[in-house]
């Protein structure tokens, strides 16, 4: 085994302790000072006692006066090692050399699988999400994440996620510690993550450390890259829907970088010219342009103001945009339409990271949230003739802005505790739905300019928490919390105590058995009835008619690291929750628009409340992280199911997303330097779908003269009482990479549903060839090949 | 908004595939249908049929024409019901009060069907006020008043306290048959005309259900249970023959009716309203009979008439 030591900082300072010693420092990228999460660090000689890295690359360990072998070890990294006589408290910035798959490199067992007190939750590096195939050589975070078992996929296509039952509101999904509302573009068939901009992905599906809360399923913590310290360096790349740039190098030399990526779509300017030769065939005296695209940016720049301060300034931001101008002129008349629709999330972190003495490290953060939704109509029309001309304008407006501080503290006073404490508040404002309607006319002295429809909705939600990660003994180590959170909304107050415990009890070096328990609650909704991620979906408070959502988990499994090159986990799951929300049966998001939605909150007549869910399942995967060829194989049994007192009346139905067997198996290879391959395939059992499967004669209808005649009604046996075909795909994708003179090329040519499997995106009955009436399967991606190239520099 | 929604969507189907699979539902799911409502004034009908495959062709329905319908009156059998046409069967029992009347339809390869229900309480109109009212609007870009007259008719009620009521509301007028010259009413012809209602009682219902050849529509006493209570709805004044046409005797039908019923309308019109709309959540239509589909429920009259000059 080949262990390189680079150490850039070695700083000794006394300690208050007479025996012990804390060695603390951050691990970093050494090729661009990247923070590494989650790396393990110990001592290899004889105490074996170790630690982890935290979210912002900080350890902190306090061991015994002797002599150490102090490792630090981290997947895709060349491991550490310093021998030295720990006499006085000591500071070491790892510097670690990222490995090549070509490279055998060892890992060490605190950091497998089996030794982390942490279950149900998975890491996905970055580097092996950027070679797996994708729908139009898009690569995308979420879908790399519906790969995971346990984890199930919406329709087709579409980069939602249902996590052990649960609904997609249930996801907290996070920026950098900023919550994002929306993680969809184009309708959810693209999510908002520019892979070039990140750093770490971490899934955590059960086993809750307290430190997370505000939603029911699954946490997904995603951290972006915080810019080259050493060099400038970046990334250009085009595909056949977008392009992408990234750009990143210091601003002073270690001590301050930056970051910016940014991504465009372009098919709405490609199709410019085609639709201004299409028009001009048609009329003389029109101009007319259309068309839809998305962008996104992310952009980071920190600055190291001292060994113990650093700060950091974080922005996201992106918008998906549909729309269409078009403008008519006569010689007696002018008329100029207009159309938008469009809806973005912006997101922004002000992040201070502070190490107080060696033992305590404090993170405090400022951040913004806000996703909006817009539609705008307006026209312009002028009579030359008759001197006159209207303007009249109409927009709707829903969303969501948070305006949060939150401070956590990450404290070691021991190899035996590691405790993290913290709290949080954020300013909500919701904006359920509001219209703004103005017209002014020659004609009339009079304007109209009315606002009308549901008012904003301003609340307050905090939350306090602690966390022992406790070794108990030398075998069973524990993580012990609870998390306490309120919200307050229009003179309603909520509050809600969260115990959380997981355990892990290690039966060989290799592996364990771990048991966790927690309990989570809700305070927001999201109300939605599509199956696509439309940007209507309202985010919105609990009230005192709409209850906070809870839920409680149990979860237990085994976790086996087999050779250190391969982690076997199988966990099960049962899963409660209560005061779920749906649409009530008729109803829609457009509903409000047609009826009486002009009250306040005129959402909360539309859903039903109170709702349960049960949930519960095993899980497999099979993970390889190192070598030439790495990836996994997940598989899922579960069960889901939701009952309300006034849907299927009153009858317990399976969710929408209950899905039998999930099946995904994730291979990449890298033949040499120049050709990697990427391959995935999805199975799953279809989705539960509602489908009328009789018709009856039911109580004479009557016609205008009162004329009886029959009356055929559908019958609808169950609420999600048909299974739609099983879902199953393959994707492939070939990598080519190559050395040029002022960076690396790579070329990737890949197919999406490779065998071009007809996936059913939704069902409708119709007639078919012979007239006869038929049940017709509409499926939207067929055999997809991308190409796409990039260069890094 | 919607129209960009349905665009899109529509676009998404454009380009879509499409690809016809086979659904499989075995005959032996197939089951009795029978519908009836029963009121005191007439005797117990039905109809039965067969319940159809969803892809089957409306040309196979098929009446259960030598069905066994037995009706039980507090659970003892009273009566055979008798086929007349098109699956209507007849009995000779007029139903009492305070008795719950059982049907049982059983045929050969379908499971048996049956369903209960009983007459509720008749609820008489106290009293029933008419207003006219006048309503002005303003349209801004021709700075034009418009004005439109409907009839307000309050209809009292006492409302029983400590039950669940359920009540079916409908307005009928009668619309002249002139002769050839239009010149000259020569009789008239009773239809029910549609109403519009801000009542709290009335927000909760979609649309008008036509029951027994009455159309209206049907609420709950959920939000005033044991009020005399005054039902607000209002109607517009016909405005064609107004030289001849100068008044209609105007008939509100207020039923007592079951809940099952209230349900079935509740239901029924719901997934009326969302059908072939692909963004609205799917409604399933209320049954109350057993092992098979339809409904059957009871009905209470009563009618207040009252003559209406335009």
């Amino acid at each position: 085994m080949k262990i390189r030591l680079l150490i850039l900082m070695f700083i000794v300072s006394h300690s208050a302790f007479s025996q012990k010693y804390t060695i603390s420092g951050y691990v970093e990228n050494s090729e661009n000072s990247e923070k590494v999460i989650g790396a393990a660090l110990f001592d290899a000689n004889i105490t074996n006692l170790g630690t982890l890295s935290n979210s912002y690359g900080y350890y902190s360990i306090t061991i015994p006066s002797k002599k150490v072998k102090f490792t630090a070890s981290q997947v895709g990294y060349i491991a550490m090692q310093i021998e030295f006589e720990l006499i006085k408290d000591t500071v070491i910035n790892f510097k670690l050399l990222p490995a090549t798959e070509l490279e055998q490199v060892e890992v060490y067992s605190q950091k497998n699988v089996a030794n982390q007190s942490q279950m149900s939750a998975v890491d996905i590096p970055i580097t092996t999400i950027q070679k797996m195939p994708m729908l139009l050589g898009e690569v995308d975070v979420l879908k790399a994440i519906q790969l995971l078992p346990g984890v199930q996929s919406g329709t087709e296509g579409t980069s939602g996620i249902y996590v052990r039952g649960g609904g997609s509101d249930q996801n907290l999904i996070l920026i950098d510690g900023v919550p994002v509302y929306n993680v969809n573009h184009l309708f959810g068939f693209f999510s908002i993550f520019n892979a070039d901009a990140i750093n770490d992905v971490t899934l955590i599906k059960g086993g809750f450390p307290a430190r997370y809360g505000g939603r029911l399923s699954a946490v997904l913590d995603i951290k972006m890259k915080e810019g080259n310290l050493k060099k400038f360096s970046g990334s250009a790349s085009i595909g056949l829907i977008s392009s992408k740039l990234t750009f990143e190098g210091p601003i002073i030399k270690d001590k301050s970088s930056f970051i910016v990526s940014l991504r465009r779509t372009y098919i709405d300017v490609l199709s410019w010219p085609i639709q201004k030769i299409a028009v001009a065939k048609n009329s003389d005296n029109m101009n007319f342009k259309a068309g839809y695209f998305f962008w996104d940016l992310n952009a980071k720049v920190n600055y190291k103001l001292s060994e113990k301060d650093r700060i950091f300034l974080s922005v996201y931001t992106g918008k998906d945009k549909a729309y269409s101008n078009s403008e008519y002129t006569m010689t007696d008349m002018e008329d100029k339409l207009t159309s938008g629709l469009d809806w973005g999330n912006i997101t922004s972190a002000f992040r201070w990271n502070h190490s107080f003495a060696k033992k305590m490290f404090s993170n405090t953060t400022l951040t913004f949230s806000r996703y909006l939704f817009n539609v705008s109509f307006s026209e312009y029309y002028k009579d030359i003739t008759n001197n006159y001309s209207t303007d009249m304008s109409f927009e709707y407006l829903s969303g969501i802005q948070d305006v949060s501080i939150k401070n956590d503290f990450d404290y070691r006073p021991s190899p035996a505790h590691t405790i993290k404490f913290g709290m949080n508040y954020t300013y909500h404002t919701f904006t359920p739905g509001i219209n703004a309607f103005k017209v002014s006319s020659d004609m009339v002295d009079e304007k109209i300019d009315t606002t009308y429809g549901d008012m904003p909705i301003y609340a307050n939600e905090y939350y306090v928490y602690v966390e022992d990660d406790i070794n108990v003994f030398k075998n069973l180590k524990a993580n012990v919390g609870v998390h306490y959170s309120g919200f307050y909304v229009n003179n309603t107050y909520y509050q809600s105590v969260q115990p959380r415990v997981s355990a892990r009890f290690l039966i060989s070096e290799n592996v364990s058995i771990k048991a966790a328990y927690s309990e989570m609650t809700q305070y927001l909704h999201l109300l939605t009835n599509s199956t696509i991620g439309l940007p209507t979906d309202l985010w919105l408070p609990v009230t005192e008619n709409v209850k906070p959502q809870n839920s409680t988990q149990y979860a237990a499994g085994i976790f086996w690291s087999i050779g250190n090159k391969y982690d076997l986990s199988i966990e099960g799951y049962y899963k409660t929750m209560d005061n779920l929300i749906e649409y009530k049966e008729g109803a829609s998001f457009f509903s409000g628009f047609d009826e009486t939605n002009n009250s306040a909150r005129a959402w909360e007549n539309k859903i039903e409340t109170g709702g349960k869910g049960e949930s519960y399942g095993m899980e497999v995967l099979l993970r390889k992280n190192i070598g030439k060829t790495t990836g996994w194989i997940g598989y899922t049994l579960s069960w889901s199911t939701r009952q309300f007192e006034n849907i299927n009346f009153g009858q317990e139905f399976p969710y929408s997303y209950d899905r039998r067997h999930d099946i995904g198996i994730v291979v990449t290879h890298a033949f040499n330097e120049r050709i990697d391959i990427g391959a995935t395939w999805v199975y799953g059992t279809g989705n539960s779908y509602t489908l009328a499967l009789e018709r009856y004669l039911s109580i004479p209808a009557y016609d205008y003269y009162g004329i009886p005649y029959p009356n055929l009604v559908n019958h609808i046996g169950n609420r999600n009482n048909f299974r739609m075909p099983a879902y199953h795909r393959l994707d492939l994708n070939v990598n080519f990479h190559k050395e040029k003179k002022h960076g690396n090329r790579t070329w990737s040519v890949g197919a999406y549903n490779a065998y071009n499997r007809k996936n059913p995106f939704y069902l409708d009955f119709g007639y078919d060839d012979n007239g006869k009436r038929a049940l017709i399967q509409y499926s939207i991606f067929p055999i997809i090949p991308s190409v796409s190239y990039k260069f890094d520099f | 908004m919607k129209k960009i929604f349905i665009i899109i969507f529509g676009l998404l189907t454009i380009l879509s595939c499409e690809k016809i699979i086979d659904l499989e539902i075995p005959d032996s799911e197939r089951k009795i249908v029978f519908n009836g409502i029963m009121n005191p004034d007439s005797t117990i009908k039905i109809q039965v049929s067969q319940s159809l495959g969803i892809l089957e062709d409306e040309l196979n329905l098929k009446y259960l024409e030598d069905a066994d319908v037995t009706i039980f009156e507090d659970g003892i059998e009273i009566e055979k019901m008798t086929h007349t046409v098109s699956g209507i069967f007849t009995s000779t029992v007029v139903p009492a009060l305070n008795k719950t009347y059982k049907v049982q339809v059983e045929n050969t390869n379908l499971p048996t069907a049956e369903a209960s229900s009983k007459i509720p309480e008749l609820v008489e109109i106290t009293k029933l006020d008419t207003i006219t009212v006048v309503t002005t609007t303003h349209d801004e870009f021709s700075n034009t008043d418009y004005y439109s007259t409907n009839i307000r008719f309050e209809i009292n009620f006492d409302d029983p306290e400590s039950v669940d009521n359920y009540y079916f509301v409908g307005i009928s007028m009668y619309e002249p048959i002139y002769d050839e010259t239009y010149t000259t009413i020569i009789d008239s012809m009773e239809y029910f005309t549609y109403f519009m209602s801000e009542d709290i009682v009335l927000q909760n219902t979609e649309s008008q259900f036509t029951l027994n050849s009455i159309s209206g529509q049907a609420f709950s006493d959920e939000k005033i249970n044991g009020f005399s209570y005054k039902l607000k709805i209002e109607t517009g004044i016909p405005t064609y023959g107004e030289a001849y046409f100068t008044g209609s005797t105007y008939n509100v039908y207020m039923m007592s009716i079951t809940k099952d019923l209230y349900l079935h309308i509740l239901s029924y019109n719901k997934a009326q309203y969302s059908s072939n709309d692909p963004f609205t959540q799917p409604v399933q239509i209320f049954s109350n009979i057993t092992d098979g589909l339809g409904i059957f429920s009871a009905i209470n009259i009563t009618k207040k008439s009252v003559y209406v000059k335009f």
